[in-house]
């Protein structure tokens, strides 16, 4: 047993409870979702207020009711069938995923819309969750051990299918949280760090090498050096260097191969000035937007630029610039606040988890809300690029809403379950 | 084992299998988790740190920024002051225009557009084409100020097309008055006339107000605009009668085409008051279609143009030569047989007499006597009559572009100038001078300024300026005025001005036929043809002198000026009911019946509907698209406007929301102004109703007529109403 379980035995042996609503239920999780999904239907009113959108609302609202109601249904889910149906989930997921390939329709460019009968969704939302399960049940299963080569790859190919599927689509920005979800879980599992560190700096050496020549130089050096640290011999040495110089190199191919309206977001993010009116304008207004809120803001519906609506669809992707523009610094510091507090409450039910099953489920749920909002925020204050990726719980958007909101109800259902497998002795 | 046994030894197994991972040295370590956090932490921190760095640090800048791009300051163009006539009927008013413009770099379907715009405007010259597809810029009008809707128009969707509402200047009365109305373009600027001459006064206070506008271009009403005031232009009332007016261009026109004639003026003057009641020049335009128009059509000839007026300059003499004693009407003198030699010169008369009375030398315009006798007067006598008379000075009536005439010094007189001048050649003299003249014989000797402005009256309905009739001098005694008018009587009566006899009303005039100066020789093609008067003669309350230049079928002004003076006499005796009994007062003559025009009632906070039956039944109409509640007119109660005008509106409606579309050089565009109703004076009922209608809540306090009203400052849409 590691320290953890050494500190937390306490616990263990705590005497039994007839029911205690706070065992069952971690209310704090409860009261944050609720808020921000309150903070969210503000922030969509305020978005599509008197500009005959309102239905975007109504939506939001139906379809957080529907989030309520799935919620408290994986909540309430006995876990082993959580746990025998993970494969099934993700074979599932998987068939939509190609099936949205082959059938799905076409929105901004990406088929990643499924329609069946009335009801339109996204099945790489769907398959987030599957795919979580289907990990936590890999990781969960006998002597399976992400420092070795096989469950290594395993667990590789179990992201790598939706992932690359999902490129297909192409819709990089979902893509990217699945691979993010798979970072965060090899870390979370105990996967070597020195591999860790190789596949998470070469995205920066990546970046580097979109930028320029100098750029590319400076990072691959800084991050060869820092592989020094890990004192892992002058062999490891070499292949880190050199698998950044060949991420370098190939971005540039990378940069021809993408699509234009890729190409162009990465320029925008990298200067976001040049063009004003065009790519860049989304990141302007934003920025505007948030910067303009001041301390506590214009107030609600009397924010001016999300009011006479300079930020395009800003229900969606750029749903932070409303409370920050109409509650200022106060509503944005509310919002990272509470984002803050789920995940934290995610990764400190991971720890409480009796399993690895639900240990990996719960932190697969606190890094994924993590990816969403860090990427989405710092896309609406202009530290990341502009990617299709919303904002847990605030963004309007069904499928992603439903998803979130079931994503809840898993680590609810890790803590309701936590106690009873402790007690039971396993 | 019982089923549910089983139940708890399978989840031991599933379970079980993962509890051993729980054992593995690194796997969910606590470093790890620690790591974790802090990282979460960190980046969250970064988030938040750049958040206080753009909202607290940056947020006064980008605040700044963003107030740069959302507001945008709009040139108000308030509503043009209207021009009345003397009786209050609308000559000139604003009425909602529709322009259309285009964004080159927006625009869509272009084909769609020319479609359109050829349609509704029936043009086949490939105009629009050429303009909509040659179009470069954000912002190229197609069409300005049309003045009604068309459902072509308004079914274009085209994210590059872009609607204006500007104010646009409407003439009832068309031609009438043109050049002394002129006329506003449409940017509300004055360009001639009394349009120009009291553009500042008509054009009201302009204002830039500070709007909101949102990324699609919508304009929205900040918080600001409150304080800010657009104040409409004044009216001006004129002196003119527009009837009187119409009467006098019919005719001229008229007679202009009779007699084929190059041009021709005539101006009427109020001569106890010195009002001008008309003023016509022909050629002509009409300032509704201003476009193109030709430069001596909008001069003002009857001021501006001079002319040697001939034997209407007679008067003159005659009232020197009487006032000075010299002669009676009943003295005799001689004519000569037709024919005068002095010197060089030889003077002719068209009707050659020997013996007569001076009577009769005046109603036969003899030449040769009013030369002759003109020697018994001295230069400097002569001159001082002339010069008292208004000759070689300016009138000082209020329109630009008067031109004081050509009147020589005695110090300048050669041996023959004194008998030219005594038939009214070697002086230049504008139609107004003579006709200035005339009017001051009718009004006993004494000249007054004439003038064409009557008041200025503000939107309160306060008079800011009235212009009271202004004596300049006395010219010549009661007695010679009433001896030379009885001698002007005797001219329509007997002599070459019969052709402006009226059965039953006494007119007296003079006639004139001038020959013109043509590279300094005295043509005999060219002359001046014209009849000055006044009727009636006991009471005279119009003096007016008809002018034509170079009439082509007959040179005299007998036979062609004098026929159309009296046309228009007749005409307007009849139009005014002017009862032949001659005891009228002033009063009588301003109520005189208004034929074609109708009052305009208080049509404010009550539906379209009902109030086009309301104006129908009076012969008035209603803009053809308009719906809902009335919540302003531009024409207020109490003023006449021709039969079948439309009254201009704004109608609001409750239920929608008003915007101002607006594109992006809106600095250079002219929204009309917001709705802030005035709804003073009005009944409680009537208020709310125009003001509900203009999407404002209302509360009330008092009862009765509402005295004053409030509109919220916090950008409220709400007004305080305060009662009697």
């Amino acid at each position: 047993m590691n320290s953890y379980y050494e500190e937390s035995s306490s616990e263990e042996f705590a005497p039994a409870q007839p029911f205690n609503a706070n065992a069952v239920m971690d209310w704090a999780v409860i009261l944050v979702t609720a808020l921000l999904l309150s903070l969210g239907l503000i922030s969509i009113y305020s978005a599509t207020y008197d500009a005959g959108m309102s239905e975007y609302f109504t939506k939001q609202a139906i379809f957080g009711f529907i989030g309520i109601i799935v919620l408290v249904g994986v909540m309430l889910l006995p876990e082993k069938w959580l746990y025998r149906l993970s494969y099934l989930f993700y074979l599932s997921a998987i068939l939509l995923l190609i099936a949205v390939i082959v059938i799905g329709k076409t929105v901004y460019g990406s088929k990643s819309w499924l329609s069946l009968g009335p009801i339109t969704f996204q099945p790489s939302e769907l398959g987030k969750f599957a795919t979580l399960l289907a990990v936590a049940k890999y990781m969960s299963s006998k002597g399976a051990d992400v420092r070795n080569i096989r469950d290594l790859s395993i667990i590789f190919l179990l992201f790598a299918i939706p992932i690359a599927l999902i490129m297909m689509e192409p819709d990089f920005g979902s893509a990217s949280v699945y691979a993010t979800m798979m970072l965060g879980i090899f870390f979370w599992a105990g996967a070597d760090l020195f591999f860790l560190f190789l596949i998470t700096g070469a995205p920066f050496v990546a970046i580097a090498g979109f930028i320029g020549k100098d750029w590319f130089f400076g990072v691959a050096g800084l991050l060869t050096a820092i592989s020094l640290l890990f004192k892992r011999g002058i062999l490891m040495i070499i292949l880190s260097a050199s698998v950044f110089v060949f991420v370098g190199f190939s971005s540039n191919y990378v940069y021809s191969v993408l699509k234009p309206h890729q190409k162009s977001r990465i320029q925008t993010f990298l200067n976001p000035d040049n063009d004003p009116r065009g790519k860049g304008y989304h990141v302007i207004q934003s920025i505007m937007a948030v910067g303009s809120g001041g301390v506590t803001g214009k107030g609600f519906l009397q924010g001016t630029q999300t009011q006479l609506r300079y930020i395009p669809k800003q229900w969606t992707d750029f749903i932070f610039c409303v409370p920050t523009e109409e509650f200022g610094f106060v509503g944005g510091l509310s919002v990272i606040g509470l984002l803050g507090l789920l995940i934290f409450q995610c990764i400190t039910i991971a720890r409480q988890a009796g399993n690895v099953f639900g240990s990996v489920l719960s932190a697969g749920v606190g890094l994924l809300l993590f990816y969403h909002s860090m990427v989405n925020i710092g896309m609406a204050i202009g530290l990341f690029p502009v990617m299709g990726i919303p904002l847990p719980f605030l963004s309007a958007g069904g499928s992603a809403l439903v998803m979130n909101m079931a994503l809840v109800g898993l680590v609810l259902n890790v803590y309701r379950n936590r106690r009873r497998i402790k007690k039971t002795g396993y | 084992m019982s089923p549910a046994k089983k139940k708890i030894s399978k989840q031991k197994e599933d379970i079980s299998d993962s509890q051993s991972q729980l054992s593995m040295e690194f796997a969910f370590s606590p470093q790890r988790i620690r790591l974790i956090l802090i990282f979460i932490c960190s980046i969250y921190c970064i988030a938040a740190i750049r958040l206080f760095y753009i909202q607290i640090i940056k947020g006064g800048e980008y605040q700044q920024k963003a107030r740069q791009q959302y507001e945008i300051v709009v040139q108000m163009i308030p509503q043009r002051g209207q021009i009345f006539d003397r009786n209050g009927r609308v000559i000139a008013m604003s009425v909602n225009g529709f322009s259309y413009a285009l964004d080159a770099k927006m625009i869509k379907n272009k084909k769609a557009i020319i479609t359109a715009f050829n349609q509704v405007t029936g043009d086949t010259t490939g105009y629009y084409e050429r303009l909509i597809m040659n179009a470069k810029s954000s912002f190229t009008y197609i069409i300005r100020g049309m003045t009604s809707r068309h459902k072509i128009i308004d079914s274009i969707k085209d994210p590059g097309f872009i609607r204006l509402s500007e104010p646009k200047r409407r003439y009832v009365y068309g031609s009438a008055g043109a050049q002394v109305i002129g006329y506003a373009n449409i940017d509300n600027i004055g360009v001639s006339g009394i349009e120009l001459h009291l553009d500042s006064l008509l054009q009201g206070k302009k204002d830039s107000v500070a709007m909101k506008r949102d990324a699609v271009g919508n304009l929205y009403p900040t918080v600001e605009m409150s304080d800010k005031h657009i104040v409409k232009g004044d009216n001006v009332a004129l002196t003119l009668d527009i009837e009187l007016q119409r009467i006098a261009e019919y005719e001229l026109a008229e007679g202009i085409m009779e007699s084929h004639a190059e041009g021709g003026t005539v101006i009427a003057i109020h001569p106890a008051t010195g009002e001008v009641l008309a003023m016509a020049s022909y050629p002509t335009f009409d300032p509704n279609h201003n476009n193109n128009i030709l430069p001596e059509a909008m001069r003002l000839q009857g001021i501006t143009d001079i002319y040697e007026p001939g034997s209407t300059f007679k008067l003159i003499t005659a009232c020197a030569l009487i006032e000075e004693g010299i002669l009676k009407p009943d003295s005799k003198v001689n004519g000569m047989g037709g024919s005068y030699r002095i010197g060089n010169y030889e003077i002719k008369d068209s009707h050659p007499m020997y013996k007569m009375s001076f009577s009769e030398a005046l109603e036969q315009s003899s030449n040769i006597v009013f030369a002759k006798n003109s020697d018994n007067l001295s230069s400097d006598k002569f001159y001082k009559y002339a010069r008292d008379f208004g000759f070689g000075i300016f009138l000082g009536i209020d329109l630009p572009g008067e031109v004081s005439g050509i009147l020589k010094k005695p110090s300048a007189f050669d041996a023959s100038t004194k008998r030219f001048m005594a038939y009214g050649y070697e002086l230049g003299a504008t139609a107004l001078q003579v006709v200035n003249a005339y009017a001051t014989v009718a009004n006993r000797g004494i000249m007054m300024r004439p003038y064409v402005i009557k008041s200025i009256i503000d939107n309160d309905g306060g008079t800011i300026m009235y212009n009271k009739p202004q004596r300049i001098r006395s010219v010549i005694s009661n007695k010679t005025s009433m001896i030379v008018k009885d001698m002007l009587c005797g001219v329509v009566d007997r002599g070459t001005g019969q052709e402006a006899k009226i059965d039953g009303i006494r007119i007296a005039g003079k006639t004139g036929t001038a020959q013109q100066l043509i590279d300094g020789k005295y043509s005999k093609q060219a002359y001046t043809a014209s009849f000055a008067g006044f009727f009636p003669a006991d009471n005279p309350k119009i003096a007016m002198i008809v002018m034509l230049h170079r009439p082509k079928t007959d040179i005299y002004g007998g036979k062609t000026a004098a026929p159309i003076f009296r046309k228009i006499a007749q005409k307007w005796i009849t139009a005014s009911k002017l009862p032949i009994n001659e005891n009228l007062t002033d009063q009588e003559l301003m109520q005189s019946k208004l034929i074609d025009s109708a009052l305009v009632p208080d049509l404010r906070g009550i539906s379209v509907k009902k109030a086009r039956e309301m104006v129908h039944s009076i012969g008035l109409r209603l803009p053809r698209n308009a719906e809902g509640i009335i919540i302003e007119q531009y024409v207020p109660k109490g003023f006449w406007l021709k039969k079948g005008t439309d009254i201009p509106i704004k109608t609001g409606d409750a239920s929608k929301k008003k915007t101002i579309v607006l594109s992006d050089n809106s600095q250079k565009n002219s929204p009309s102004n917001p709705l802030r109703p005035n709804v003073k004076g009005m009944s409680v009922r009537r208020a709310m109703s125009v003001l509900h209608a203009a999407g404002y809540q209302v509360r009330v306090i008092g009862q009765g007529k509402v005295i004053g009203q409030v509109y919220n400052k916090a950008g409220k849409k709400e007004c305080i109403l305060s009662c009697e």
